[in-house]
């Protein structure tokens, strides 16, 4: 066989999808380098990120015990505070009673209770206490119940008073509180 | 000659199609989700760095506090942890009044923060006032005690029996 035409070489591609694909394949890498950059750069906040996790639950744990330790310390000074109040307002008020006994009564047994109070004691006459202690008593507590008896061997009348408050005083007192 | 460029124009379009396909397909599937990724964690680290600064800081300032307040309330707070000393309480009482004792009352329970006492004394005086004392004395005692109800004064002779009951509060 003969040709008259000389051979020419014949591409596998022709120039322009050689340009296509490289452009192509220039766009790809630079896409992946820019994703992989991002994760890698995601990767490293990670590691900080457990770090400041774990740092982040020891100091809330150390937080909330020193709150506690605090709350605990401030019910304390609010109790002792409460405690010396209560003493003091109980030292006032056996003084306050023993106040309210004229010179007339002598007083042989004193029963404190929260909301009753129980007096034994002698006096010449019913009158000394009805006119001189009665009334005071009367106005702190709501029943005031009183009986006599007299001892001769003394010569005089042996009292008992049972003072009490009423359910609505009770609640004045403990609302006070 | 015409039908060539045609070809060649279609060719084009159609490079340019495909690139297009190529290049939205690496957006959707590779770099949205990444600057997602980055953009999540970037601001999961400034939130964790922000708590991180904010817990410090209350750290610091709650160790700080603590510390003032118990330097403030030293006396009060080692009359909360001192241990009550029996003796020593029945010592102190016998200042004010004589035949002094102290029965220890049943513990409620067994969680509760103060123990129950029954104290029982007798005061040479007529008068209560060396109960008075005794209670002014208390609030300086190194325990916390509170008096409580009932409250029973005798006349006895000369002398007035006193018995009363009395909580001592102590931190566990």
């Amino acid at each position: 066989m003969y040709s008259y035409k000389a051979p020419r070489k014949k591409r596998l591609l022709s120039k322009d999808s050689l340009l296509w694909i490289i452009f192509v394949s220039i766009v790809f890498f630079a896409l992946v380098l820019f994703g992989s950059y991002l994760y890698y750069k995601a990767s490293s906040y990670h590691d900080k990120l457990s770090r400041l996790e774990s740092s982040n639950k020891a100091l809330s744990t150390s937080v909330i015990n020193y709150e506690k330790e605090m709350k605990i310390l401030k019910m304390q000074s609010v109790l002792s505070q409460e405690v010396k109040s209560s003493n003091t307002l109980l030292k006032n008020s056996i003084k306050n009673l023993f106040d309210l006994v004229p010179d007339q009564i002598t007083l042989t047994k004193v029963v404190m209770e929260k909301y009753r109070l129980h007096l034994e004691g002698t006096t010449f006459t019913k009158d000394s206490y009805r006119l001189l202690l009665e009334p005071p008593l009367k106005s702190i507590f709501n029943s005031t119940k009183a009986t006599f008896t007299f001892n001769g061997a003394i010569g005089k009348y042996e009292f008992v008073s049972i003072n009490e408050m009423n359910e609505e005083a009770k609640e004045g007192i403990d609302g006070k509180k | 000659m015409a039908k060539n460029s045609t070809d060649s124009t279609i060719k084009f379009l159609i490079y340019v199609l495909l690139f297009l396909i190529f290049i939205l397909l690496m957006l959707v599937l590779f770099i949205i989700p990444s600057i997602k990724h980055y953009k999540t964690t970037r601001s999961d680290l400034a939130t964790y760095t922000s708590q991180n600064k904010h817990l410090s800081q209350k750290q610091v300032e709650l160790s700080r506090s603590i510390k003032a307040y118990k330097k403030e309330h030293a006396q009060m707070l080692h009359s909360f942890s001192a241990d009550f000393n029996n003796t020593k309480f029945i010592a102190f009482a016998q200042k004010y009044f004589t035949n002094v004792s102290l029965s220890k009352g049943k513990e409620k329970d067994s969680q509760s923060q103060f123990k129950e006492y029954t104290f029982k004394a007798s005061s040479q005086s007529k008068t209560p006032v060396e109960f008075y004392k005794f209670i002014d004395a208390l609030q300086h005692y190194p325990s916390i005690i509170k008096i409580n109800f009932p409250i029973t004064l005798v006349s006895k002779g000369k002398n007035i029996d006193l018995d009363f009951n009395m909580s001592i509060y102590k931190a566990k």
